[in-house]
């Protein structure tokens, strides 16, 4: 209910393992998860989520916490771990900006895999070229350095900037520092 | 390239742990257990009397008490956090409750231990952080 008034789709399990069973790794969401259930505990989902290389944000809420289980849910990544009562703009509040951080690095990572495919897409002498653009050399020194002539690097220069769809070197160092981080 | 640098200038060698409680005998057996690790151990009785040095270590880590005279544990972490000091913190709590070690963990401290611990849960820890710290580094 609360989650649907600020237009959220909700899906609710009463069990971890019932949660397993319709989880889709590729949706965005955010999981609001109690510390006791039957059967796998929410600790132990977190666990098993983080095993699988789940991005899944967990708000954890529960009735009877104490401090080590809330250590150990927060060491493990979780955004926040809520004790009952709580309040429910808290709630709404990190849930949001769960789904806020996802978005961003689900983004992030698309964005890295989009310069990652152009770099692919380099003949390993364009690889060369660029690297020796990055570090900021000219074409005479790139020439020097791969015993080949000025006029091949211009060459592979142009076509490195078109590849990889940059039109100055500070885009390009840009591109090929963003693949790296 | 920086570990390289860093071996021009003595006394930069080894990892610090700063430990800030009020309590002598906490001091003194963290002293002890510390060093053992081979770690360069520095103490204090306040977090004021922390702050007052004027750089730290670029290999370092805090332990704190979270009950400290005036300034206390999460203060501290926050006090460093505007100044820009990128220290990794463990939190020691002798009387705690889950909202706190939420707060500070969500702050960015490393772990919340409550007393009285088992000394290898905190030298695991700091041994982690260390070495985590000197990978980012390099």
């Amino acid at each position: 209910m609360l989650l649907r008034s600020v237009e959220l789709a909700a899906a609710t399990f009463s069990s971890a393992h019932e949660f397993l069973g319709s989880y889709d790794p590729a949706a965005p969401g955010c999981l609001i998860l109690d510390v006791r259930l039957p059967g796998m505990s929410g600790l132990e989902l977190q666990q098993r989520l983080a095993d699988d290389g789940a991005d899944l944000p967990i708000v954890f809420i529960t009735g009877h916490g104490d401090v080590p289980m809330a250590v150990r849910a927060m060491r493990s990544g979780a955004v926040d771990f809520l004790q009952k009562p709580f309040s429910d703009q808290d709630l709404l509040d990190r849930v949001q900006q769960a789904l806020a951080e996802q978005s961003q690095r689900r983004q992030q990572r698309a964005s890295k895999a989009v310069i990652a495919q152009r770099i692919r897409s380099l003949t390993p002498r364009e690889h060369e070229v660029m690297e020796l653009i990055v570090e900021g050399h000219a074409n005479k020194i790139i020439a020097n350095r791969l015993g080949t002539s000025q006029r091949t690097v211009e060459v592979h220069r142009a076509s490195v900037m078109r590849k990889m769809q940059a039109d100055s070197v500070a885009r390009l160092v840009h591109l090929v520092f963003a693949a790296d981080t | 390239m920086r570990q390289r640098l860093r071996v021009s200038a003595p006394g930069q060698e080894r990892p610090t742990v700063y430990v800030i409680d009020a309590d002598a005998a906490v001091r003194d057996g963290l002293t002890s257990l510390l060093r053992l690790l081979s770690l360069e151990v520095e103490t204090y009785a306040s977090a004021e009397s922390f702050l007052a040095q004027a750089s730290f270590a670029a290999q370092a880590c805090v332990v704190t008490e979270l009950q400290l005279p005036g300034l206390g544990g999460l203060e501290l972490q926050e006090t460093l956090k505007s100044r820009g000091v990128d220290l990794p913190m463990i939190v020691l709590a002798s009387r705690s409750d889950v909202a706190t070690a939420v707060r500070a963990l969500r702050c960015g401290a490393i772990d919340f231990i409550e007393k009285p611990f088992v000394d290898r849960v905190l030298t695991e820890r700091i041994t982690e952080v260390l070495g985590l710290e000197k990978k980012t580094r390099i």
